[in-house]
């Protein structure tokens, strides 16, 4: 499939890029880093598991059970086998911030432990470990990458954990993962991948990172939300949770776990999830990841254009597209009220793009001036044409909001 | 059905010596279990118009659907309980649509296994011996009703009454730990078994784990490979590992119906038509030819618990034109299950075993699993004991596509890990095509 059809088979599975409420411009949505569309297929299998099963898995004997447990545990097989792992591997937890708190705890860490993390993780990759142990940061270069000489000198401090954002939700820029786990099981580290916005661009072949674990999340990737994946050595993870589903035998004196990945997966699951889940692994196995990638290149080419054209934006981590996913933050001028701008975007121009910090205020702040950056982030739906019109709209808005267009 | 079309000559299976004891099943059917009599009232038949052998095709098929909605009250002949101890519950290993429970009685089942092994008599000898008396049985864990997937469970908890050891398996073949594995060969070195009774690719696996760091002689006086589908990648390895005067045999058995067939001491599955009366149907339910493939459909014989007529078991053979060791049971070729087998551009289906045939058993291959999405989209995934063989890759892709169609877009992959179905069989080809 070529990439000017991926976005052309996407988008006739959703409705909601057909018809818009808010007047005769089509929704162009750029927040995709957030949570992306969902479409119709996808939404089916939803609405089959409700409509159809509606039982929870792994507990009766009866036939909707086994129906459900039969679908849950294929998904889980689809997905270990997309990832290059196996099935013991692959924990389905709420999301990828759920997924990194499962491993934070249930790696037993002390307050002595050292942990660290790249400046430009995520709050769900930050908060997790410097409740439970030390932290060190890994500055970033010049391209808003790993700095790896720098890396290579915190490793000497013998941390247990490293923990790194495949891709940036800020810059779109990914880290040299596979290097990065290799430095870090030679020093005797723990390798820790926040994948929330890297397998959806196609790198999906989790297990050739080395990364001893790694989560994300469906809804970055066409799913539904509330559904994750945890993948890993998950037998050396003590459960963050316990009770029906995670043990094999309980009686008045103690209980046995079950064996991973199910001491992981407390109470009942989110079966719909699930279901929604294999229909978007299929759906994008369909479109083919090395398509999905060439098209987020071509998306992410487009968007850096876009910026690298107006002086008057700054954008986070420069304006080279050279492995970067299609994603991009922006400084808009001073004086300019980034919530307002976005509010404009949205009600004026159909276009949603979000603004903020990014729940990464370390690196918003270390990368800028400490003021909320306006964020575009493009998905498989998304087309160049989309892109240079939310540009336009932004032309439009700024001088109305009070902007000095002047190179910065 | 056919995979390839062929000259069509109607094919019996059945010894005329059998049609009496046919008619009597028949009648016994109708007059004692509801849904025979319900299927047979439904088309206006009656067990005495089947005189002979053709007149059969007037009597309905019964669905594995069908079994399962009626069991126990609508199938067990009228009278009977499960609660005999005679009764032998079976769970079938199948999960969600594909599940199904059956009874029979023990000596019923006893008869079939005696039977079929009657196109082995090598095998029968061991199976048969007095002094057998230990065996061990590797297989997913739905095969058994014995919970050897739970790690708590102890040697004494997995012997069955028969002497047969259930040995701990977990449910995804390639998951299984190296604990488990190693626990599994060690309870076979202790129970030391007269005979095996194996999943072939499961016990392949195990074998390979041993390999590597500690390889040992397999105790036991014969293997049957039973359970699953036999691949290429598989037998070729067990072939290389086992001891030679081991009698190594191929079975195929169902929950449901107990021996089918087994392999003669030449190799080639003969249908146990001795206990069963077999039919191999096209899916208008017509006899197919010699070399061609079809639906293996079972009436039982002689059945006085849960007689069943015309059951379509969902498993496909290829008819063979005899076999060299002369037997008189129906040389065949199993070609595993008709839901299984992947949809071409030209409207035929490829089997399982089809498949396996083009894929073979080069020295790298450890495994494979084909998946067909859609009629232009399938994957074959494979473990390999050498990383990626491209020049092999290239290979399997053009000799795929000129079968499956040009339009079929393939995607060839190596990969440390193949999932097995829930049921805990790993099936080497799957399709989403119906």
């Amino acid at each position: 499939m070529s990439t000017s059809n991926i976005a052309t088979t996407v988008r006739s599975d959703l409705p909601i890029l057909r018809v818009h409420e808010t007047g005769t411009r089509a929704l162009i949505y750029l927040d995709s880093a957030a949570t992306t569309l969902t479409p119709e297929p996808v939404v089916a299998q939803i609405v089959a598991y409700y409509r159809d099963v509606s039982a929870s898995v792994h507990r009766g004997k009866h036939m909707l059970s086994d129906i459900a447990s039969t679908h849950f545990e294929q998904v889980r097989s689809d997905m270990a086998s997309e990832l290059g792992a196996n099935t013991r591997d692959i924990a389905f937890v709420p999301n990828t911030t759920v997924g990194l708190n499962t491993v934070a705890c249930g790696l037993r860490l002390s307050a002595d432990d050292l942990v660290i993390v790249p400046i430009d993780v995520h709050h769900s990759n930050l908060l997790p470990w410097r409740h439970r142990a030390r932290v060190e940061y890994i500055r970033l270069n010049s391209r808003a990458t790993v700095d790896l000489d720098h890396y290579a000198q915190l490793l000497r401090r013998h941390p247990r954990i490293v923990s790194v954002s495949h891709c940036s939700n800020v810059t779109g820029r990914y880290a040299p993962v596979a290097e990065m786990a290799r430095m870090a099981h030679d020093a005797g580290a723990i390798f820790v991948v926040d994948a929330a916005q890297s397998v959806p661009h196609g790198r999906i072949r989790l297990a050739e990172t080395e990364a001893d674990f790694a989560a994300f999340s469906a809804h970055k990737m066409l799913g539904p939300t509330g559904i994750g994946v945890l993948f890993g050595r998950l037998g050396e993870l003590s459960p963050l949770a316990r009770g029906g589903g995670t043990v094999d035998w309980v009686d008045l004196d103690g209980e046995r776990l079950r064996d991973s990945p199910h001491h992981l997966e407390p109470g009942t699951p989110h079966v719909a999830g699930v279901y929604g889940l294999g229909a978007t692994l299929d759906y994008l196995r369909k479109l083919g990841w090395q398509e999905i990638a060439r098209h987020d290149a071509e998306l992410a080419g487009e968007l850096y254009r876009q910026i690298a054209q107006r002086p008057h934006m700054v954008s986070l981590g420069g304006t080279d597209a050279v492995d970067r996913a299609a994603i991009a933050s922006v400084r808009l001028p001073p004086g300019v009220d980034v919530d307002e701008v976005a509010r404009l975007l949205s009600d004026s121009y159909a276009v949603m793009c979000r603004s903020g910090k990014l729940c990464a205020q370390p690196l918003v702040e270390a990368l800028g001036d400490r003021r909320p950056v306006l964020r575009i982030s493009a998905y498989v739906y998304t087309t160049t044409e989309e892109i240079r019109t939310a540009f336009q709209a932004i032309d439009e808005v700024l001088p109305m909001v009070g902007a000095s267009m002047a190179a910065r | 059905m056919s995979l390839r079309s062929h000259t069509r000559d109607a094919q019996l299976l059945m010894p005329t010596d059998a049609l009496p004891r046919l008619r009597e099943a028949l009648s016994y059917a109708y007059h004692n279990t509801k849904l025979t009599r319900d299927k047979f009232d439904a088309v206006g038949v009656l067990p005495q118009n089947i005189r002979d052998s053709p007149d059969l095709a007037m009597v309905p098929a019964t669905t594995r659907a069908e079994y399962r909605r009626e069991f126990p009250a609508g199938v067990l002949a009228g009278g009977a309980t499960l609660h005999d101890p005679m009764v032998v519950r079976s769970r079938s290993s199948g999960t969600a649509y594909e599940r199904l429970l059956s009874a029979d009685y023990s000596y019923t089942l006893a008869e079939r296994r005696l039977g079929a092994l009657a196109a082995n008599p090598p095998l029968l000898r061991v199976l048969a011996d007095p002094e057998t008396r230990r065996s061990v049985r590797y297989a997913a864990p739905n095969c058994s009703d014995v919970e050897c997937a739970l790690p708590q469970t102890t040697i004494r908890d997995r012997i069955l009454p028969n002497g047969m050891l259930v040995l701990p398996a977990a449910h995804d073949l390639y998951a299984t730990s190296t604990q488990m594995l190693r626990q599994a060969w060690n309870e076979i070195v202790d129970w030391r078994p007269d005979y095996l009774s194996c999943d072939p690719t499961r016990l392949a696996h195990l074998l390979r784990y041993l390999d590597h760091d500690d390889p040992q002689d397999i105790p036991g006086r014969a293997l049957v490979m039973t359970y699953n589908f036999a691949p290429a990648f598989a037998t070729a390895y067990l072939r290389r590992r086992l001891p030679t005067g081991m009698t190594v045999a191929n079975s195929v058995t169902m929950s449901e119906c107990g021996w089918v067939a087994v392999s003669c001491p030449h190799g080639t599955l003969h249908l146990n038509t001795a206990e069963l009366w077999m039919e191999l149907v096209d899916a208008d339910l017509a006899p197919v030819a010699v070399g061609e493939v079809g639906e293996l459909v079972v009436t039982s014989l002689g059945e006085p618990l849960s007689p069943r007529v015309r059951y379509l078991t969902g498993d496909l053979y290829q008819l063979l034109d005899g076999c060299p060791c002369g037997h008189r049971h129906p040389a065949v070729r199993f070609e595993g299950r008709w839901r299984n087998a992947p949809v071409c551009s030209d409207g035929s289906r490829m089997s399982m075993r089809e498949l396996d045939d083009l894929i073979g058993a080069p020295e790298h291959l450890v495994s494979y699993r084909f998946h067909q999405h859609a009629p232009d989209r399938a994957e074959l995934r494979y473990m390999s004991s050498t990383g990626n063989v491209s020049e092999w890759e290239h290979s399997m892709r053009d000799r795929l596509r000129a079968r499956l169609g040009k339009v079929c877009q393939i995607v060839i992959d190596v990969t440390a890990f193949l999932p097995a179905e829930r049921s805990g069989k790993f099936v080497t080809c799957t399709t989403a095509v119906s």
